[in-house]
């Protein structure tokens, strides 16, 4: 009973952090046809930036993350505008563009911060004691907070006008064009909203895990994988995608060990995409 | 070009321009072989490396640069192929003139597996199925630690040649076979193949083309051109590291054939020489290098997207038309 | 003027094919027989399956069940190029050129075996069939020009010409009309009916049906997937079921 409350939380915190990353990466691409790179850049980013200002400026640390993801999410927007904008017709370029950009990014980090790892104490420190067993109250955090975070989020498509006009954007954008609705600035908006989740993710599992200026490479991986597991451009896809690895994960992690987590991943995502490309909810995909 | 309209015939892939000249890029081999020889061991060190990634350059390009397929695990070949070298050599004391054809089979079989269960998915699903493929590999070197070295790698790889300036001859001989077999074929028929596959590949098929056949027979001799050189830069390097088989190294082969100019052949490997030397002159930059690297990639991306040696070739016709010298079309 | 239908055994056979997509009938039992030298019109309204119908005859699409035979040999289920080196020919409503490469190329594609490695005879060969085939169908005079700088009328004409390489025995013309105006109609049908006239088989799908009448004989008729009419134009035209579906008065008065 205990281990299965302990791998209950435990997925649950690592499929959120993964729901947080992939559902980015899922906007991204559903929106602005782009497969981002940096994801992986904005989640470190946004973590160093938090330990940055509560420490620099004596911040609160929920006032320090809130700052870290509003700055996160307008570099990703100017990102998106200054630098992908002009390439957005060359797919191949934007990659690469991506790719560098992240690495910019790192080596920056390196720059101010040092590559030695740091540790960060925890929001919620301590345990709670849940049915006779001690979860960390951290991770408790990390499944409430993304569950609030992808929650809004999913309000904000259904029902905003942003939210609808971003939607009207992935399936179709001439048609979107043609009506009004101004692209340019929901590609902006989806690169700030996703570099902004991408850096919640960072910031809240940053004092279970260390910061170091390549802890985004991992989660990277995780979320381009759970996208394609999930379907392209499907959003419902990411999410039960994320809570099928997460949990997938969290076994093979307790059952055998954590380091066959990725190749795990890995041999489903290639099997998807040689069997069915179109992934649990995605569209139907032609074959040559 | 003179015409936008009308392709003159050294721009037209399959036919026209003068057999021999279209070879001219190999001449750049002889060059750097010079400044090689006769320059420092730092500068030979260099072109060492200039030369490994050129070659996998070529590689990569004869097949995505013009059939428009990215595989975004070309580093799957190169890797295979050092690792079964290292491994052969370093830990079954085998001679390397078994290891490293063995390295290339190897890779060769790998391009064989990849081929049959990836070429048949298009698009965006390729690209992201090719990549997982070395990341699995990656996993595997872990799993496998004792043979294959884990996080380290392998090391105590013997080395062919003491002399650095050795080695560089090998592997600009092994850059110079890569780009006169890859110029010949992009510009035979099955290049041209490659370039319909681009432009259409349902089309291609309704023309009676065996689209699958032609883009396997293409995956499989772009990874023999990684392999050779990736087996090789075990031996010189006297070492393989995992590192080689992270996208990292297959997004900055891309890179490398992007900034140079990608589906020319020579553009990469101008390309890869200009990146990698830019990469070391700013070593003396210490701290900043990295970060100046990739910014200045992210500045030429932005600002030259075509890449490098197009603009660098069109200004270069343009000045010798408004001298009146007759280098035409056929000259570049 | 075709030549008459030989007595002989049907040229093509499409025999109760029926393709599903997930919900989707996209074709239901369509049986119908084409005889070598016929020139055959297929139109239905937007959506009824004809070029599905097409891309089942042709190979890119698997029927969901029935038969297609062609030459008396069963197709159905080969890849699309086996079919195509049979002498059964398609061409596309969108043409889509090869970029950054000449006509002449864009041509001679057409003409080249599966074979991947040559010595540049057979790229040769097929360059200068490429200019026979450019002659054919009239595209001589921009054989250096970039394909996709054409202007649409040409490229359907090469779109055609490309289909032709391979000397076919049988062509299947998916709109060649489409987006045309007047005098484009004209060079092109033109084109069409010389090839015809030199014994080629064609089954042709157009929505503009003056011009196609000027060069069928026989007609079928698609709607919802299924073959609700098969004749003459003129006893098309009168067809209550098709008027109904999809000429209404004035489109049956093009057919008389």
């Amino acid at each position: 009973m205990q281990t299965f409350l302990t791998i209950l939380v435990f997925g649950l915190a690592t499929s959120g952090i993964y729901a947080l990353m992939a559902v980015g990466v899922a906007l991204i691409y559903g929106v602005g046809r782009v497969i981002n790179f940096a994801h992986g850049a904005f989640y470190t980013l946004g973590a160093y930036l938090a330990y940055f200002y509560a420490t620099a400026f004596g911040l609160n640390w929920w006032v320090a993350s809130a700052l870290a993801v509003l700055s996160v999410g307008c570099l990703a927007a100017g990102f998106d505008q200054l630098l992908i904008e002009p390439l957005r017709e060359h797919e191949i370029l934007v990659w690469i563009m991506t790719f560098a950009f992240a690495f910019a990014i790192r080596e920056l980090i390196v720059l101010l911060f040092g590559a030695r790892p740091y540790s960060i104490p925890a929001f919620a420190p301590g345990s709670v004691s849940v049915l006779g067993q001690a979860i960390a109250s951290q991770r408790l955090l990390v499944v409430a907070v993304s569950g609030v975070a992808i929650g809004s989020l999913w309000i904000f498509l259904r029902s905003a006008r942003l939210g609808k006009a971003l939607r009207a954007v992935a399936l179709n954008r001439t048609g979107a064009h043609l009506v009004g609705i101004p692209v340019r600035m929901a590609h902006a908006t989806v690169m700030a909203i996703s570099a902004g989740l991408a850096s919640v993710a960072g910031i809240i599992i940053s004092p279970i895990n260390v910061l170091t200026p390549d802890m985004g490479l991992e989660p990277l991986l995780m979320s381009f994988t759970i996208v394609i597991l999930g379907g392209i451009g499907s959003l419902r896809g990411s999410l039960v995608a994320a809570l099928l690895v997460g949990y997938a994960g969290a076994l093979v992690s307790f059952l055998w060990s954590p380091q066959l987590v990725t190749f795990m991943a890995l041999v489903m995502v290639f099997g998807v995409l040689i069997f069915r490309p179109s992934g649990l909810f995605g569209l139907a995909v032609e074959r040559a | 070009m003179s015409d936008p309209q009308n392709l003159s015939p050294a721009d037209r892939l399959g036919g026209g321009g003068n057999n021999l000249r279209q070879y001219w890029p190999v001449l750049l081999v002889p060059v750097i072989g010079l400044i090689g020889w006769f320059g420092s061991q730092p500068v030979t060190i260099t072109l060492l490396y200039g030369a490994t990634w050129a070659t996998y350059a070529v590689g990569y390009d004869m097949f995505s640069g013009f059939s428009g397929r990215v595989n975004l695990g070309y580093a799957m070949f190169p890797a295979t192929a050092a690792y079964v070298t290292a491994a052969l050599s370093a830990r079954f004391k085998l001679s390397p003139f078994i290891s490293i054809p063995a390295g290339i089979a190897a890779a060769v079989l790998l391009a064989v597996l990849v081929g049959a269960l990836t070429l048949r998915i298009t698009g965006i699903y390729f690209a992201l199925s090719t990549s997982i493929i070395p990341l699995a590999l990656f996993q595997l070197t872990h799993v496998f630690g004792k043979f294959l070295g884990g996080e380290e790698g392998i090391w105590g790889v013997p080395p062919i040649f003491t002399d650095p300036r050795l080695d560089l001859v090998v592997v600009l001989l092994i850059l110079g076979a890569s780009m006169c077999f890859a110029l010949w074929y992009v510009r035979s028929k099955a290049g041209l193949v490659l370039r319909a596959i681009q432009g259409g590949e349902l089309t291609a098929q309704a023309l009676g083309l065996n689209t699958f056949r032609f883009l396997f027979v293409s995956l499989l001799a772009s990874s023999v051109i990684g392999a050779t050189a990736g087996a090789y830069l075990a031996h010189f390097q006297m070492l393989v590291a995992p590192e080689i088989l992270h996208i990292i190294t297959t997004l900055q082969i891309i890179t490398f054939a992007q900034i140079g100019g990608p589906g020319t052949i020579v553009g990469p490997v101008l390309g890869s020489f200009l990146l990698v030397n830019l990469n070391e002159y700013l070593r003396a930059w210490t701290d900043l290098r990295l970060f100046v690297y990739f910014a200045t990639l992210v500045l030429l991306l932005r600002f030259s997207p075509d890449g490098v040696l197009v603009p660098i070739a069109r200004a270069i016709r343009r000045l010798f038309r408004r001298t009146g010298a007759p280098s035409g079309p056929e000259g570049i | 003027m075709s030549a008459g239908p030989s007595a002989a055994a049907p040229f093509l056979e499409v025999e109760r094919v029926t393709k599903q997509f997930g919900g989707l009938t996209a074709l239901d039992a369509v049986s119908f027989v084409v005889r070598k030298g016929e020139v055959t019109g297929l139109i239905g309204p937007n959506g009824a399956g004809k070029t599905t119908l097409f891309n089942v005859i042709s190979g890119f699409v698997p029927p969901t069940s029935g038969r297609v035979a062609f030459q008396g040999e069963a197709v159905t289920g080969l890849p699309p190029h086996a079919i195509a080196r049979r002498g059964l020919a398609r061409t596309f409503q969108i043409v889509r050129p090869f970029p950054g490469l000449a006509v002449q190329e864009n041509l001679a594609v057409g003409g080249l075996s599966n074979r991947v490695f040559d010595t540049g005879r057979e790229l040769a060969g097929a360059r200068a069939a490429a200019e026979q085939v450019a002659r054919r169908v009239g595209l001589l005079p921009w054989m250096e020009r970039q394909a996709t700088t054409l202007p649409h009328g040409l490229l359907k004409r090469l779109e055609i010409g490309r289909a032709i390489m391979m000397h076919p025995s049988l062509l299947l013309l998916d709109e060649p009309f489409a987006g045309l105006g007047g005098h484009e109609i004209d060079e092109v049908s033109d084109c069409i009916a010389e090839l015809a006239a030199g014994g080629l088989t064609l089954v042709i799908i157009e929505h503009k049906l003056r011009a196609l009448m000027r060069l069928v004989r026989r007609v079928i008729v698609l709607n919802f997937g299924r073959l609700i009419a098969e004749g003459s134009p003129r006893e098309i035209g009168a067809n209550a079921l098709v008027r109904e579906a999809y000429l209404g008065e004035k489109g049956a008065a093009r057919l008389a």
